[in-house]
């Protein structure tokens, strides 16, 4: 069953190792009760590498909205905005400070060791914005004699190239990973709308969308002995992007942007007896630079410098209880060309007790308050039970308050910015059903959201200058699904398939209209097939009618059209030797040439290929 | 397997509910809209610009009709549109076009796709269009006129202008232009002659924006003052808003009527010797013999553009995230006497009988 268990990526490969194994957010990856938690792991990016945009879209039960193939890009769960999707590395938040985001595009996920998606909140563990739901990157340390080199390289249309280099080295004291990507395109793809020609009757070109961007990722770790280990984690990223054009004319665009990140973190890791410490400090730096012509030297930047220290003491009272408590300091510097720097110092202390009450009932209870230089954060707690039926059925709830802060814009933009606002902040209730046997895996989870003070930029009545206000109230209710099947016919020979699908009604609460961009239902499906020589997938995605107005007028101008997109690919193994592998795959995406759209006047790629190898040794 | 079954149910299920509707195409429609009121919306990441048809008695309404005339969209943001006798000019600043349609359908009859750079407004002399461009908004260096030929629909030649040039007004051989200064400030209005494309400035209060001639062929310049601030909110320098009148004859000021510190109007129109413009949430009058403002507001709403006709103000209140509404008020009683929903974004009213 090995086989199919890594490829369904919901086993915990980490634990089957039964080696000691260093995950910087091991609260995501083992800890989580009452949520629903699914992997994406380097078999699945594999399929989707190029960008993190298409990952989560063919991989998880995140809706994207973006402005044009590798132009601004945002996840939301359940009909949240962007701004209430938390993004971490290694465990640490790293939505901007400007807007509260994480640009999709502004970072390359490829050689995470797996990408983890939480639904539903989580702003006691993982701060400001985690409403929706999570997005958590995770580069592993393994203490075991070991070494793994993976190099990917795609090759496609468009002069599309996706490329990354991973290794992952080790004894029983040292672990290392170094990951390096690189990835480019022309993006000067056929806008298939066959409205809009030119006068030779050819379709328009997506203009202006080329882009280019270089990452580089290093951990190493040290176990002074069992259960004391020392880690370090840096990381750099560097973008540059061109925005393109929409229709009726994509050739009048020029704009350009860049993106420079910067990430650090020390943990130490300390568990003797019944006590568990883990000191983490990190220090990230975060700029863009906006050129409204890509032609010139001046552009508008913002840059912010984040220092965080957290402390985290597990005592364990008993084998099956223990408390918990977190301390976080923050330092966080901003600055734009037209604001000056801003400095903002929190500290937050949390308390958590878990209990293991029998053999069926696991549950947890965590309590958290931050406090801030700039405004009042409320106190969030969340409640979590998972209670196994039996071996294969379990049953999950989670209570939890979370909450995302207004950003450096929201406060201080000139002439705009509203220094008075608070937080938006949410409730909700997630009650799930998981079923797993050693074929077949379920997770199931009904959800029900309030999110208050929603910060909403909406001109003022007097004056008409746009201001930011705690205004609206939405309401969020649906259903996630995920299905994992996998069987193996024999040691080499196997089909698996995984599916993600979620219902959402968003809808704001005073007008009863649902929120702009929510399709929904959104439903991804891989299968895969292999064998000693073969392999073949085939991916679907399919996301429903939205609307792009709040009175959600029902016209070809103010829709998008719902839509379901194919992907396939199919290669060979070359080499098959122990853990050496070499695989080439020729994929062919969008083999309908079906015209999808998913923002307004801005259609997607027609159909396009690409080759890859993926060679392991 | 009874699990596998399920599983491919589920599938199926799924994929028949969001049933792939690949059918982008609209049906056209063929409207006279020659007889009413055309109110241009900017559009947003929402929907792009549109074009909303409300018939003079009020009693029909069209939306999106350039898309329902053409089924294709016009883009971002739909500034400002000009006119002549058989065509309506479109002007979307973003995607650096002007689409050009039949007036009486709005079915497209051209477009100039090049050799513009953010254009903002344009006016038509004879078979040439003027059409004020910023070019980046934030370089002060680069802003013309695209002088465009209507035959061919192409731009014949630019005519380089200070910073940030905004309406435009033929009279005669010259062009007015105003130059509110694009993503900063200007206090000029331009005098273009066409004959010989040489420029003169004419120094006015800060940011000019409205522009437009008078019943004696005067012109009525809205100056809406500047506040610079170093760093937001402290306010740097703010200077005086004004209403200039300019004879354009001589092209001097005759007129200057200068606004409170701190007062910053946004819209002016003009009807009968009546001049209207917008101010914090109301709109005032003041007779162009005047030499002073009132205190009072005639009509008290939130506005993004307004214009008079016949007795009645119409005023647009954008909403950029869902359609605006258009108000109609009697100036009579300054009561509201129509309300509909129009184009994402409305900012303009053009009258087209």
């Amino acid at each position: 069953m090995l086989w199919c268990a890594v490829t369904l990526a919901q086993n915990d490969t980490i634990n089957r190792l039964g080696k000691v194994t260093i995950v910087a957010d091991s609260y995501v990856r083992n800890n989580v009760v009452g949520q629903k938690v699914t992997l994406i792991t380097g078999e699945n990016i594999v399929k989707n590498p190029t960008n993190l945009t298409e990952t989560l879209r063919f991989n998880s039960v995140v809706a994207i909205r973006d402005y044009g193939n590798g132009g601004t890009s945002s996840a939301r769960f359940r009909g949240t905005s962007a701004a209430n999707t938390a993004v971490l590395w290694n465990g640490i938040n790293v939505n901007a400070i400007g807007n509260g985001q994480t640009g999709l595009n502004s970072l390359s996920l490829n050689t995470a060791d797996e990408i983890v998606i939480k639904s539903g909140g989580g702003s006691v563990k993982y701060g400001s914005g985690a409403i929706g739901g999570s997005i958590h990157a995770n580069d592993n340390l393994y203490f075991h004699k070991h070494q793994n080199f993976q190099l990917f390289s795609s090759y496609g249309s468009f002069n599309t190239t996706s490329n990354f280099f991973k290794t992952n080295l080790g004894t029983e004291t040292w672990a290392i990973k170094l990951g390096a990507n690189f990835n480019k395109s022309d993006n000067d793809y056929d806008l298939i709308d066959d409205r809009y020609k030119d006068t030779d009757g050819n379709y328009l070109k997506n203009s202006n969308g080329d882009y280019e961007n270089y990452g580089l990722n290093l951990s190493v770790g040290y176990q002074f002995s069992e259960g004391n280990s020392l880690s370090f984690y840096t990381t750099g990223f560097k973008g540059d992007r061109l925005f393109s054009g929409e229709l009726p004319n994509p050739s009048g665009a020029n704009e350009k942007y860049i993106d420079l990140n910067q990430r650090n973190l020390v943990v130490w890791d300390v568990q003797k007896n019944q006590f568990s410490h883990v000191f983490k400090s990190a220090f990230l730096t975060q700029e863009y630079r906006y050129f409204s012509d890509k032609n010139n030297i001046d552009y508008d930047y913002g840059k912010s410098k984040r220092w965080l220290f957290n402390y985290d003491f597990t005592y364990h009272l008993t084998k099956n209880t223990a408390i918990n408590a977190f301390l976080d300091l923050q330092n966080i510097k901003g600055k734009t060309n037209q604001i000056s720097e801003k400095t903002r110092e929190q500290y937050a202390f949390a308390l958590g007790f878990n209990s293991i009450l029998t053999k069926q009932w696991r549950y947890n209870l965590e309590l958290k308050k931050e406090f801030n230089s700039a405004f009042t954060v409320p106190a969030v707690f969340s409640l979590g039970n998972n209670y196994a039926l039996n071996d294969t059925n379990e049953i999950l709830l989670n209570i939890s308050t979370n909450y995302r802060v207004p950003t450096l814009n929201d406060l201080y933009w000139p002439g705009q910015g509203n220094t008075t606002l608070i937080p938006e902040h949410s409730k909700q209730v997630d009650v799930g059903y998981q079923y797993k046997n050693d074929w077949f895996t379920i997770k199931s989870t009904l959800f029900y959201m309030n999110v208050d003070n929603k910060i909403i930029w909406t001109p003022n009545n007097n004056s008409g200058v746009w201001k930011p206000m705690n205004l609206n109230e939405s309401l969020h209710t649906g259903a996630e699904f995920f299905g994992g099947f996998c069987y193996s016919f024999s040691k080499n020979h196997s089909v698996d398939v995984a599916t993600n699908y979620i219902y959402t009604v968003a809808k704001d609460a005073e007008t009863n209209k649902e929120l702009i961009f929510v399709p929904r239902h959104l439903f991804n499906a891989t299968v895969n097939y292999q064998n000693n020589i073969f392999t073949a997938y085939a991916q679907n995605l399919s996301q429903s009618k939205v609307y792009t107005t709040e009175d959600n007028i029902d016209t070809p101008g103010a829709v998008l059209n719902a839509f379901t997109v194919f992907n396939a690919g199919a290669g060979v193994s070359l080499l098959k030797k122990g853990t050496k592998s070499l695989h080439v795959i020729l994929a062919v995406k969008n083999i309908f040439n079906q015209l999808y759209l998913y923002s307004v006047s801005r259609p997607m790629p027609g159909r396009n290929y690409n080759l890859n190898i993926n060679y392991k040794f | 397997m009874k699990t596998t079954k399920q599983i491919l149910k589920l599938l199926v299920i799924a994929l028949i509910i969001v049933s792939c509707n690949n059918d982008d195409s609209i049906e056209l429609v063929n409207r006279d809209y020659s007889n009413g009121i055309l109110i241009s919306g900017e559009g947003s990441g929402a929907g792009t610009g549109s074009v909303t048809y409300l018939s003079s008695d009020q009693t029909s309404k069209y939306q999106f009709i350039y898309l329902s005339a053409n089924g294709t969209q016009l883009g971002t943001y739909l500034q400002s549109m000009a006119f002549n006798e058989n065509s309506a000019f479109i002007i979307v600043d973003n995607a650096n076009t002007v689409t050009m349609v039949d007036k009486k359908t709005f079915i497209k009859t051209g477009e100039i796709k090049t050799d513009l750079n953010t254009p903002r407004f344009m006016t038509v002399v004879g078979d040439k269009g003027y059409i004020t461009n910023w070019g980046d908004p934030y370089n002060t260096e680069d802003d013309y006129i695209a002088v465009a030929n209507l035959n061919t629909n192409t731009v014949e030649k630019t005519i380089s202008v200070a910073n940030g040039p905004e309406q435009i007004v033929a009279k005669g051989n010259k062009l007015y232009v105003s130059h509110k200064g694009a993503y900063g400030t200007n206090n000029v209005v331009s005098v273009i002659d066409t004959a010989t494309d040489d420029v003169v400035e004419i120094t006015v209060k800060d940011n000019p924006d409205e522009l437009l001639l008078n019943n004696n062929g005067d012109l009525l310049v809205l100056s809406e003052g500047s506040i610079v601030y170093d760093p937001w909110p402290t306010i740097k320098s703010e200077t005086k808003a004004a209403i200039h009148i300019i004879n354009t004859t001589t092209n001097t000021i005759t007129k200057t009527i200068e606004f409170e510190e701190g007062e910053h109007p946004s819209l002016m129109t003009y009807d009968n010797g009546q001049i209207y413009y917008y101010l914090s949430g109301g709109v005032y009058k003041v007779n162009s013999g005047e030499e002073t403002l009132p205190t009072k507001a005639l009509i008290s709403q939130s506005l993004y553009g307004m214009a008079v006709k016949n007795g009645n103000l119409y005023g647009v209140e954008a909403n950029f995230t869902a359609q605006s509404n258009l108000y109609v008020f009697d100036l009579s009683t300054k009561e509201k006497v129509f309300t509909t929903k129009v184009a994402l974004g409305a900012s303009k009213i053009y009258f087209t009988e």
